[in-house]
């Protein structure tokens, strides 16, 4: 009521009676030929590095973004994880939020009462009915126990960290210097087979499911994310719309999405690895035989 | 009646840095929504930073320039508390159709020209406040339909009735979206002027 008193006494008017200016002349816009280019389809701009003919065709826009305030600065902490039933889950700051693809739901998991502890990483095991969060002072393990009431999931917490494999048997490690060196090294021997030189800082690296390609996210001065070929080392995409450092990637159980977590607290979507339909049905066909021999071995 | 004007940094918020602040406030925000919404392309844009956020701000010069004149009119506008709204619309080039509609609602202390001295907030907090509004701003992609046409924008400044109308400024309607959303976003205050904004955008007729 008072607020509306200032506005009404202090402003002494009422809208409806303004008068409304603009300067004369046309209204602005871009000079002739731009096209807008969230308009994503058939867009006819080459991009530098991705000019092979049968390359596809990646969206330099994200599908997505998600607001992520108070997410920590800090690239050794894994503050997102992607499970397999489609909940992405978030750490900011000292909670953990899970976000649902499809329905576009947001749930609250978890805040930790203890003062200036956070959570310092996030891992689903890979039925993703489990979450395990890991925790600043990792003495302590957290144990309560919450209720998903939409999905009638419940999600025990416990500490434990999830480890990856690469396809190949390589695994990479990256540096976080500012000429920083992308090394492919075999688990068995520590040799370097090709080096990329990135432009930028490299914070964090995930492989594509779908193709025979990963990506990684950077820092300053783009924030960008570079999709390359493997193993030709060439860049097939680089994403951008971060306006600071990556954190953290983490892919879609689909395999089709990359969700990229950065210091400018947003969490980006990219639907970078999109599969045509008839690749689809060749490596469905192909997984469905591998899951009937998981499922065994976890009993 | 010597109000020093460097009063933001020291002395707290007078009426004269309010006024710079919150023209600051709509050129970067307008340069946000222009990157952000595609009006302009992308490589047209340059990074800086401000609000502790890297903002894309324009670099064509036409633009710049219409910029400046209109942010250069609202600082004196603001300062004589005689500006209620700022209006960025966006239509269609091919049908003048209005899209979509950044509404910036101000609220002016007039008792801010009395001489009663700078006002008690902190340029950090003022900032803190900046910077979470901006930041929906670009949040607000994740729900605004695409601009499918070529779009030009228009500024609209809405102000006291009796104000004379400057050289190089003409009346003009309010250019409403015919079967509009809204959205509410955050707004910020300096105790003197508070901004409260808002973007409305055609109703998604389709599937």
């Amino acid at each position: 009521e008072q607020q509306k008193a200032w506005a009404v006494n202090l402003n002494g008017f009422d809208v409806e009676e303004a008068k409304i200016l603009r300067l004369s002349g046309k209204p602005q816009y871009a000079p002739e030929g731009y096209q807008n280019n969230l308009k994503v389809l058939y867009s006819q701009k080459v991009t530098p590095g991705s000019s092979r003919k049968n390359s596809r065709y990646v969206p330099s826009m994200p599908d997505r973004i998600l607001d992520a305030p108070e997410i920590r600065n800090d690239y050794y902490l894994n503050l997102i994880d992607w499970s397999s039933r489609n909940f992405l889950a978030v750490a900011l700051d000292n909670s953990v939020y899970l976000w649902n693809d499809v329905s576009g739901e947001i749930i609250q998991l978890l805040q930790i009462e203890h003062p200036d502890v956070y959570v310092s990483s996030l891992s689903w095991i890979k039925e993703g009915n489990y979450l395990a969060v890991g925790t600043s002072n990792a003495e302590v393990q957290v144990s309560a126990e919450v209720k998903l009431n939409l999905w009638g999931m419940g999600t025990k917490i416990w500490l434990a960290q999830e480890g990856c494999k690469a396809p190949n048997f390589s695994c990479l490690v990256w540096g976080r210097t500012v000429h920083s060196q992308l090394q492919r090294a075999r688990q068995t021997q520590a040799a370097c087979l090709t080096c990329v030189t990135a432009s930028s800082q490299v914070c964090s690296i995930l492989w594509s499911t779908n193709y025979k390609e990963f990506v990684s996210g950077h820092g300053f001065a783009q924030n960008q994310l570079v999709i390359w070929k493997y193993p030709s080392m060439t860049k097939i995409a680089e994403l951008q719309g971060h306006t600071a450092r990556i954190l953290n990637l983490t892919m879609s159980p689909d395999g089709t999405t990359v969700a990229s977590a950065a210091a400018d607290e947003t969490l980006r979507l990219w639907r970078c690895f999109e599969m045509d339909p008839i690749k689809k049905k060749e490596k469905e066909k192909a997984n469905s035989a591998k899951t009937s021999i998981i499922h065994q071995s976890i009993r | 009646m010597a109000q020093h004007q460097l009063g933001r940094e020291h002395q707290g918020i007078t009426l004269r840095g309010s006024a710079e602040l919150v023209a600051e406030f709509f050129s970067y925000g307008i340069n946000s929504i222009l990157y952000q919404r595609g009006i302009y392309p992308p490589e047209t844009f340059t990074r800086v930073q401000k609000y502790g956020l890297t903002l894309l701000v324009t670099t064509d010069p036409e633009l710049t320039n219409y910029l400046n004149n209109v942010t250069e009119q609202m600082k004196e506008w603001l300062y004589k508390c005689i500006v209620q709204r700022l209006v960025v619309v966006i239509s269609s080039i091919e049908n003048n159709e209005v899209l979509e509609r950044w509404q910036f609602d101000i609220e002016c202390d007039k008792t801010a020209k009395d001489d009663n001295g700078p006002r008690e907030k902190s340029q950090k907090a003022i900032q803190d406040e900046i910077r979470s509004v901006i930041r929906q701003i670009t949040a607000t992609v994740t729900f605004l339909p695409l601009l499918e046409s070529a779009c030009a924008f228009d500024l609209l400044i809405y102000t006291d009735k009796d104000l004379a109308v400057p050289e190089k400024w003409e009346e003009s309607g309010p250019q409403f979206i015919t079967n509009s959303e809204e959205v509410r976003l955050r707004s910020f205050t300096t105790t003197i002027h508070k901004v409260n904004t808002m973007v409305a955008y055609k109703r998604d007729s389709g599937p």
